[in-house]
């Protein structure tokens, strides 16, 4: 990063991309729920590394800088995304197709699941996209609540107790669609 | 387990790693006495944490594609930055040699392959002559330049033909070689038949072979 920082070197950034590519892909798509947006939106997270690695500020870890370039990636992702569908709204006869929120797959379509996984990635998309980056900054990246919140732009007393509510609000969620699985099981057998 | 139950969240800071030594202790003995309930939340954050560190599984990103992306708007900025930055030291430079120009008697200078001058030099006439003279000078030397490059043709055909000369003595030495070849080989051929011819001629004769007698015939000559 340093290399990067100081001499605009192509090498270094190739280095860094190979390194982290894998792992923003991840959180793009588990925050994103959306895999080929978020293929877009990977390439557009590392052409802003490219562009604004001279103000990288050594103060903060890498990861930490790299995950708010992906967390404002986005949210500007997410913003366009609900400028497009307003657009779509005005138009009355397209309005009725569009499903008003996501009603999220039926206890059937969970058996097919991956089962715990695919409980998981559902219960996830009832969550908003401030809440699932929060949870895979801190289970999966491993971040710390300081470097969170430097991330989210938020106080790190903020990200800490929205996390904890996060996850319980996540185990209730999928407690709800084990429920919902085996009274649907029981009523085909 | 109810989500609002604050055990959730005393488990969850303590399987993070949030909790202080003490606070620990505590909470791991809280989990102990409820086993069965401690052991499905602990299920439960092993299968979330393996959900979110799962990789997403997908070909690199293409560095080539990357690196087109990379450029263009980026370098356009980085050149009109370099640019603000550079504007305010051109400028001065430009009117320093303004100044500089402005305060000479007479001036000239070439700007983009104009001559841009003022005022009349008393040694003008003397460069006038001096030019014109250059340009003599250059003509000589383009005829000279000519001139040589007609003779160095010339010498390049002569050393050609030469070339060719000593190809075709390599060619007639060896010709020759051979038939010098040839002509030892029938003048051998001609020895030999001679020499049997002549013993079967001395067989015919009365003293034969015999170099006695045929010496002997010849004593006997006046």
């Amino acid at each position: 990063m340093r290399r990067l920082k100081r001499r605009h070197d192509d090498g270094a950034f190739e280095t860094l991309v190979r390194r982290w590519d894998a792992r923003v892909l991840a959180f793009l798509t588990k925050a994103s729920g959306d895999r080929e947006a978020a293929k877009d939106l990977r390439q557009e997270v590392f052409i802003r590394l490219y562009r604004y690695g001279a103000t990288y500020n050594p103060e903060y870890s890498f990861p930490t800088w790299l995950f708010q370039i992906a967390s404002n990636v986005l949210s500007t992702w997410q913003a366009k995304e609900a400028r497009g569908l307003q657009r779509l709204w005005k138009f009355e006869e397209e309005a009725a197709r569009i499903p008003l929120a996501d009603p999220g797959p039926g206890p059937r379509e969970l058996a097919a699941l991956d089962e715990l996984n695919g409980r998981i990635e559902a219960a996830m998309k009832q969550f908003t996209l401030k809440e699932r980056q929060l949870l895979l900054l801190r289970l999966d990246l491993e971040l710390s609540y300081p470097e969170i919140a430097t991330i989210m732009g938020a106080p790190e007393s903020t990200m800490k107790s929205r996390f904890y509510a996060t996850v319980k609000r996540l185990r209730s969620k999928i407690q709800e669609t084990e429920g919902a699985d085996t009274v649907d099981r029981r009523c085909y057998q | 387990m109810n989500p609002n139950d604050d055990r959730t969240t005393r488990w969850l800071a303590c399987l993070l790693g949030d909790l202080d030594p003490g606070e620990t202790a505590r909470v791991e003995a809280e989990m102990r006495a409820d086993p069965d309930a401690a052991e499905d939340f602990k299920q439960f954050f092993e299968d979330t944490s393996e959900w979110a560190k799962r990789p997403v599984a997908d070909a690199p990103i293409n560095m080539t594609e990357l690196a087109a992306r990379t450029r263009g708007p980026a370098d356009l900025r980085i050149g009109r930055a370099r640019f603000r930055r550079a504007w305010p030291w051109a400028a001065v430079a430009a009117t320093a040699l303004l100044v500089a120009a402005l305060s000479q008697t007479s001036f000239s200078m070439q700007l983009g392959g104009a001559t841009l001058a003022w005022g009349d030099p008393p040694e003008s006439e003397a460069v006038t002559r001096l030019e014109s003279e250059i340009s003599a000078l250059n003509e000589s030397y383009a005829a000279l330049a000519a001139d040589n490059l007609r003779l160095y043709s010339g010498f390049e055909e002569f050393v050609f033909s030469l070339q060719q000369l000593e190809f075709q003595l390599q060619v007639a030495t060896a010709e020759l070689a051979r038939n010098q070849e040839r002509e030892s080989h029938t003048r051998y051929a001609d020895m030999e038949r001679l020499l049997q011819f002549a013993q079967q001629t001395r067989a015919a004769l009365p003293y034969g072979n015999d170099p006695a007698a045929l010496q002997a015939s010849y004593n006997g000559r006046p």
